[in-house]
């Protein structure tokens, strides 16, 4: 029995370090879609580097479902400061085993200020932004998140029955939803 | 008989080709959600589109409120491409003809995106 356990032991240990996981919450977006990276996933490599990143739904998790979450993997040549998207795999819940997405293969530069330029930073210099939101589990951080975009008062939303109310041309380039100028480096927004 | 037949092919003929033939007709009364996978910027989020048989759309995300307009679609099948007419522009994606439920990836002019069509509009 106790030879049993000491070959086992090691195996166990191995198998911990293999399944380590912490992720990070990074940022969201206009949506409260949570963007966080598992910090144990990061690899680098000469100017090879890489890391998985998780998005958690916020207000679109209405419709889709509170545990629909996505898996991106992501690749970076921090020489030349482009990024690609190795694997796509979404979860309806967190009971499923995932669905592999097929995926053009792309790469591209992140644009400055991007959630993406800022995990090439944590792949290709190690900074990890300071964050009180760390989770040890992707189950853990789907909860977490979700919960996060839930909180927030439904008026916050555009993406309401009254926002669909009397719709008049989309805002003026440069100008924000509520007459407020947009940030520099603020993009399109998404569409279609 | 010969004539129940020819009316029955009458009636259903214009059913059958607008399924064969129009790339969207899953899309009806149903909603297309897009949303970006890479070079997320904060003011980004998902965009919830409703495109209707008439060609016009309705599309909105937390960022714009909403958006209206005509939509129109070219291509041929295996390379359809919607174009959405915004004030600003006509920007064009690709589209392929999809059951409500799917989930896919597309490179669209801006960025690589994740596609999901879902029952009713949302």
């Amino acid at each position: 029995m106790r030879p049993t356990i000491l070959f086992a032991l090691p195996a166990l240990l191995l198998a911990g370090v293999a399944h380590a996981e912490e992720w990070v919450k990074i940022d969201f977006d206009a949506d409260l879609r949570t963007m966080l990276v598992n910090t144990d996933s990061v690899q680098h490599n000469g100017n090879q580097a890489s890391l998985t990143e998780l998005q958690v739904e916020g207000r679109t998790a209405a419709t889709r479902g509170d545990e629909f979450h996505i898996l991106v993997d992501r690749a970076f040549d921090c020489d030349a400061g482009t990024s690609t998207v190795t694997k796509v795999q979404v979860f309806p819940d967190l009971s499923s085993t995932g669905t592999i997405l097929p995926i053009p293969k792309v790469t591209y530069s992140p644009r400055s200020g991007s959630i993406d330029a800022i995990e090439m930073n944590i792949a290709c210099k190690g900074n990890v932004p300071q964050s009180s939101n760390i989770y040890p589990s992707v189950a853990a951080a789907v909860a977490s998140a979700f919960g996060d975009a839930v909180k927030l008062p439904a008026s916050d939303s555009n993406r309401t029955t009254k926002g669909m109310l009397g719709m008049g041309p989309p805002p003026q380039a440069g100008v924000g939803k509520a007459g407020q100028p947009r940030p520099a480096g603020a993009e399109r927004p998404q569409t279609p | 008989m010969k004539l129940a037949l020819a009316t029955a092919l009458l009636v259903a003929g214009p059913a059958f080709a607008q399924t064969v033939q129009d790339p969207l007709a899953n899309y009806y009364g149903n909603t297309l959600i897009s949303e970006k996978l890479s070079n997320i910027s904060p003011y980004g989020g998902a965009a919830h589109v409703w495109l209707n048989p008439d060609h016009t759309f309705i599309s909105f995300d937390a960022t714009t409120g909403g958006r209206s307009g005509k939509y129109s679609v070219t291509g041929k099948p295996g390379a359809w491409q919607l174009c959405m007419g915004y004030s600003f522009r006509t920007i064009c994606y690709p589209i392929d003809p999809r059951k409500v439920g799917e989930t896919w990836v597309i490179h669209d002019p801006d960025a690589l995106s994740l596609n999901s069509l879902v029952p009713g509009h949302q």
